[in-house]
């Protein structure tokens, strides 16, 4: 029924909507990079864009890049605080998107062995979630939802 | 006494233009309270024969000694804006490391009375110093952060979203 571009589906993971996704880092400066492939789980109930566990912190500060210090709202209603910059989203499942990807803010807390795609993303794309068959769709579109 | 503006005051353009306005402004009610309560404490009793000296307690003090001692109790020349409880977690955090608990509470602190000073609109992504200087405003999480990418501060900076308790998460 619907013509919008596919970007990926796929079938749920461990009963949780899951992709694969690579990010990557960027030193303005020096122009060095550090890419994260990460299982990231789409988020719906996460208004930020890519978390990943605060081990990658490390790759990141090590191509000097500076991390700002901020909070996170976590389940429960607590806040963390936590560490980000900007990062970009090049690849999703198998889809690879134009260069340099979608910027977005990348924080690092926790220790997950999956991330989180968050709302901050999701808002690029048409995201269908079919419950019953575990099995979620994204696609790309150029026009206006109807509403 | 001069005010003086620290190092780190003057480190970019803006905070340099923002650093002027600031000592440039007439003085606050606080700054006044403060003139007045150090003048009525070091003005001489007329009735009694001091010698030029001042007292303090029972023993006599030099009027440069008593000036050592002077802490204003509400003001504060570097921070004079920002909350007690801030301005004490920050002179803890300068001591040694603060706890998590304690770090989000001096970021509330610094991004609540800040938000108010500099009226920012509800929603607003802020990223600002903790002494409560603003670096840069969005309107959006990415917005900000390009704008911090790759800069360089002298100070160190938080990312807050005004209105709110954090800068994203559980909705």
């Amino acid at each position: 029924m619907s013509s919008d571009p596919d970007i990926c589906e796929d079938y749920y993971t461990r009963g949780r909507p899951i992709v694969k996704a690579k990010i990557v880092v960027v030193n303005p400066e020096t122009l060095r990079q550090t890419t994260i492939q990460k299982d990231l789980w789409i988020d719906t109930g996460f208004d930020g864009g890519i978390h990943v566990a605060q081990s990658h912190e490390a790759d990141i500060t090590m191509i000097g890049v500076d991390l700002v210090s901020g909070t996170l709202g976590v389940a429960g209603g607590r806040t963390e605080p936590t560490h980000r910059c900007l990062a970009y989203l090049q690849q999703i499942g198998d889809y690879e998107l134009p260069m340099p990807g979608i910027e977005a803010e990348l924080i690092l807390h926790g220790s997950a062995p999956h991330g989180l795609l968050g709302l901050d993303i999701l808002k690029h794309w048409i995201v269908r979630f079919d419950g019953p068959n575990e099995f979620f769709k994204i696609t790309s579109s150029s026009s206006q939802p109807q509403r | 006494m001069a005010l003086s503006a620290p190092q780190t005051e003057v480190a970019t353009f803006e905070e340099r233009e923002f650093t002027t306005e600031r000592f440039s402004l007439p003085t606050t009610i606080a700054q006044e309270n403060y003139e007045f309560a150090r003048s009525q404490r070091l003005k001489p009793d007329p009735s009694v024969d001091t010698a030029g000296r001042y007292f303090l307690g029972n023993g006599p003090l030099r009027s440069k000694e008593i000036l050592e001692k002077i802490e204003p109790e509400e003001f504060h020349f570097n921070l004079p804006w920002l909350p007690p409880n801030a301005i004490k977690l920050l002179n803890k955090s300068k001591k040694g490391p603060i706890t998590e608990k304690e770090m989000i509470t001096l970021m509330e602190l610094i991004a609540e009375r800040a938000s108010e000073h500099f009226q920012l609109d509800v929603g607003k992504f802020v990223a600002m110093t903790f002494h409560g200087r603003v670096v840069e405003v969005s309107d959006t999480r990415v917005g900000l952060l390009k704008k911090l990418q790759g800069r360089k501060h002298t100070e160190q900076i938080f990312v807050w979203r005004i209105g709110s308790n954090a800068f994203s998460g559980r909705l």
